[in-house]
């Protein structure tokens, strides 16, 4: 049973015609699953995941249908909102220290949730939060508790969001890039952690990201972005040993290995994301693709489902599936 | 803000502060009175009547209150004006030096400028205007030299940066010296700031002048304010309400224009990138 | 903490020496002085009376005396008040400024913030631009103006409050007074808090309050309102000093025997030492003002907090 499905969810800006941000994005989620969105900055996937809890940026015009355990998100007012803004859904951001409030200790941070949807008394509320950084690995907690988020280090402040997060037991958390702003020492840590959370918390995960190396660790499902479009959807395991989309494939040859010769000139997808060029009638990936052909360029591909998701491409699989020349 | 040439906001502001500039300035030459002269007819403490052409009403004294409010708004417009070119010549030469020189003297003047901000300010103006005469030379010098002070801070900041900026050093390879470059290279380019702290300057001088008529430490008699004729017309507004409604209307309105204009000015230089306030 | 304190203590004693020795000056340079009346006194009275009050001594001289009796707490006799010390004088003055000015700051703060939060609520709503220009209209207006309109409306035309005076323990009094002297603090306070809030309200730390779910008053109050107040506290400062210069002019317009009203007749009477106490306390004021605003910083930004 699907636990969030998203349907042709479209953001643009409210006074104006240019290409929309999220164009058409339609995805389910089933509870216990877990799905990658992956996307270069810009792809819109941010927005597309704040929309759902109504917290786009100021200007913007969201449409389309997210239902959440049947319960519409897309255009509900605030008071419907937070029926389910953190209690059923948990969101964890992108930049750690700049949201976490520097005026608040940690522990009413984690606790306030607690206080306002369950009722609890401050003194309950601390000692649940207690638990709950216990639960994200944070070494003396009763004193973090009391300290303030300019007094922890990076890797400690995106657990405390985790435990924050996590406070009401959420069915869904929605992580956006949740490890960009950390060394990678401290991203293995977090990944681990997640990893570990969706299994104790019995967590759906709507992991945002730009970084392949991740979703094949936490998610099962991966949904490829390009300028606020669907590229493809598919099977973790399966998209990224045999992508079907040139986009897909791109992203998979851009990304630093260990074992291909160090002196040979790292790949890069040749241009850039402009979005004023992009035509709402033809494929937004053909300026930058190696494959498009004359039809990429006239019809927006529709979406062709194939074993384990959704694809769009009007070239074949087996057409792409070397590089040319 | 979106930075608008001009809203339209901006624009009935500045036309209705022209009308209120040209209205002082003009209209006491329609009246058939003068600015201090008595009407004997019988008319005094009148209200607002077309008669006698005491459009404005009289005061206990059988003045005509149109031609003295505007009068009263000729110095006070004047006082501003000329104030508010005290400070900006004190503020600008203060930050522009300070910021460009900088090191010891910087230090030392930006000191300065934080004792002075923690001096209770007015009181040294009223003290300078009771013992030193009200002359009106003496008015300008007094409020001009209390408001310089954020003028030479806004300017020292613009200063530092416009210092490290590749002109000035090709200026200063070109051999010209300090004060060159300060004349013809930095003052020039904090033009659009300085004019924008000029309007938010000039309705607090305003406000300061009348403040010191108000107290009857202000311009003397014969001559009159907007806050003398305020000071005459709180004294009898209980049998002639209107010898304090119109000078305090005209005196409200002319702020509010000001502060208006200074706001937008303002909102326009930082969504341009300039230092917000 | 106490370390604190005590250094930004220290800070603040050279300024009130700046002030005193300025104040000190400007007042003997001045021609005139305080035994100058439409009757000439004959020359060995009024040599007399500057050797009394030590008129006759070198001015160097005076203000050492000066500044070592102030520094033993005594700011001197008044010239104008016989037989009266000024510290006495003032004594009698100060707590009916300080009431009056205490409460105008506190309504300032309180209906001020109140506007600027309900402003802030919805920026660019109908009742934000009926606020912010309302504001702009009370900044634009000042004391003086407000003060004879307020007596004009409610104790002539209406005849619900007394036009001035100042009995004791009667608080009828002092409603159009505090009124007149916080209207224009009303409205600055309220379009900086509205400023500030909106600014606060985009941080990304709010959107994750947001996400938490919390309710409106939670967003305003516990995460957005401490930020926003910041600006507010930096400009208690500059405030004191605007309620101070308004209280002059409020106590005259009103009757109320406080110290505005003292330092108007001082300064025309030209009572040197009155004047020079009155700024002195003034400016000691505002010092302490600031002293308060750097501890209130520090107590609402943990991120300055020092152990």
């Amino acid at each position: 049973m699907s636990l969030l499905s998203v349907d042709r969810l479209c953001i643009g800006p409210v006074d104006s015609a240019a290409a929309p941000i999220v164009d058409g994005l339609s995805f389910t989620l089933s509870r216990g699953d877990s799905l990658a969105i992956v996307g270069e900055s810009g792809s819109g996937k941010t927005q597309a995941v704040l929309s759902l809890l109504g917290l786009q940026g100021a200007g913007l015009r969201v449409s389309g249908s997210a239902r959440f355990d049947g319960i519409e998100l897309i255009g509900a007012r605030d008071s419907m909102l937070d029926v389910v803004r953190g209690t059923r859904i948990g969101m964890v951001f992108q930049d750690p220290a700049s949201s976490l409030n520097p005026y608040l200790t940690v522990g009413m941070q984690i606790g306030e949730s607690l206080e306002v949807h369950r009722g609890l008394s401050r003194a309950e509320s601390h000692r649940v939060a207690l638990r709950l950084l216990d639960a994200v690995r944070v070494a003396d907690a009763a004193r973090r508790l009391l300290q303030y988020p300019h007094e922890l280090s990076g890797g400690m402040r995106q657990r405390v969001m985790l435990a924050a997060a996590l406070a009401c037991r959420p069915e869904l958390l929605i992580a956006d890039e949740p490890t960009t702003a950390l060394d990678a020492t401290v991203q293995r840590q977090l990944i681990t952690l997640l990893r570990e959370l969706q299994r104790d918390f019995a967590l759906s995960l709507l992991l945002i990201t730009h970084d392949l190396g991740v979703v094949g660790e936490l998610c099962t499902r991966t949904l490829v972005m390009y300028a606020g479009r669907v590229m493809e959807e598919g099977d973790s395991e399966r998209l990224l040993r045999a992508p079907t989309h040139p986009y897909t494939q791109a992203l998979l040859r851009a990304r630093p290995r260990l074992d291909t010769d160090p002196d040979a000139p790292m790949f890069a997808i040749a241009g850039s994301l402009t979005r004023a060029e992009i035509s709402p009638l033809a494929c937004c990936f053909a300026p930058r693709c190696e494959h498009a052909v004359d039809l990429c360029y006239r019809l927006r591909p529709p979406p062709e489902s194939v074993a384990d998701g959704v694809r769009h491409c009007h070239r074949r699989p087996e057409d792409i599936a070397t590089a040319p020349g | 803000m979106r930075p608008h040439t001009t809203s339209p906001g901006m624009r009935a502001a500045l036309a209705a502060l022209a009308c209120v500039v040209a209205l002082v300035i003009v209209g006491p030459w329609f009246s058939p009175y003068a600015c201090d002269e008595i009407d004997f007819s019988g008319t005094w403490s009148a209200a607002p009547t077309l008669v006698h052409a005491h459009w404005f009403g009289t005061d206990s004294l059988g003045r005509d209150l149109f031609v003295r409010t505007l009068c009263g708004g000729r110095i006070s417009l004047l006082v501003g004006a000329v104030s508010t070119l005290v400070s900006l010549l004190v503020g600008v030469a203060c930050g522009a030096v300070a910021g460009y020189i900088g090191g010891r003297l910087d230090g030392l003047l930006m000191r300065i400028v934080d004792v002075l901000y923690a001096l209770p300010f007015m009181f040294f103006v009223i003290v300078l205007m009771v013992l030193f005469g009200r002359h009106l030379l003496l008015m300008f010098v007094a409020i001009g030299a209390v408001n310089w002070l954020d003028m030479a801070r806004v300017v020292r900041g613009q200063t530092l940066a416009l210092r490290e900026r590749d002109f000035i050093a090709a200026a200063r390879l070109s051999g010209l010296s300090d004060l060159q470059i300060i004349r013809r290279h930095v003052v020039p380019n904090l033009f659009g700031l300085v004019a924008v702290y000029a309007a938010v300057t000039l309705p607090q001088v305003i406000l300061i002048e009348s403040f010191l008529s108000f107290l009857g430490l202000g311009v003397q008699a014969p001559a009159t304010s907007w806050g003398a004729l305020i000071n005459d017309g709180a004294r009898e507004m209980d049998v002639t309400p209107w010898s304090l409604l119109f000078p305090a209307a005209f005196l409200s309105v002319t702020l509010l224009l000001l502060n208006l204009l200074g706001e937008q000015l303002r909102a326009r230089l930082s969504s341009r990138g300039g230092p917000a306030a | 903490m106490l370390a604190f304190a005590l250094r930004r203590l220290f800070a603040a004693l050279p300024t009130l020496f700046v002030l005193l020795t300025l104040a000190f000056f400007m007042m003997r340079a001045a021609p005139g002085g305080p035994f100058d009346s439409e009757r000439s006194l004959p020359p060995q009275i009024e040599a007399a009376l500057r050797s009394e009050y030590q008129l006759d001594a070198p001015l160097w001289r005076q203000y050492l005396n000066y500044v070592e009796a102030v520094l033993h707490g005594d700011l001197g006799p008044s010239f104008q008040y016989e037989g009266y010390r000024v510290s006495e004088l003032i004594a009698a003055g100060l707590p009916v400024s300080l009431a009056l000015g205490v409460c105008a700051l506190l309504l300032a703060l309180l209906v001020g913030g109140a506007i600027g939060v309900l402003a802030a609520r919805r920026p660019g709503s109908v009742l934000d631009h009926l606020l912010m220009n309302l504001a702009l209209l009370g900044v634009s207006v000042p004391n003086y103006v407000v003060a004879p309109l307020l007596i004009l409306l409610f104790a002539i035309v209406l005849g619900c409050l007394p036009a001035g005076g100042w009995r004791h323990r009667d608080y009828a009094d002092m409603v159009l007074p505090v009124v007149a002297l916080a209207l224009p603090q009303i409205a600055y306070i309220a379009r900086l808090l509205r400023a500030s809030l909106i600014d606060a309200l985009a941080m990304p730390y709010l959107r994750t309050a947001r996400a938490k779910g919390l309710p409106e008053h939670l967003l305003i109050f516990r995460h957005a309102l401490r930020p926003a107040l910041l600006p507010v506290i930096s400009h208690l400062g500059p405030a004191t000093a605007g309620l101070m210069t308004g209280s002059v002019v409020v106590e005259q317009i009103f009757g109320i025997p406080g110290l505005g009203r003292y330092f108007v007749q001082a300064a025309l009477n030209r009572d040197y030492t009155l004047v020079l106490g009155v700024v002195l306390l003034y400016g000691a004021l505002i010092l302490a003002f600031n002293f308060v605003v750097d501890l209130l910083y520090g107590a609402l930004d943990p991120r300055l907090r020092r152990t």
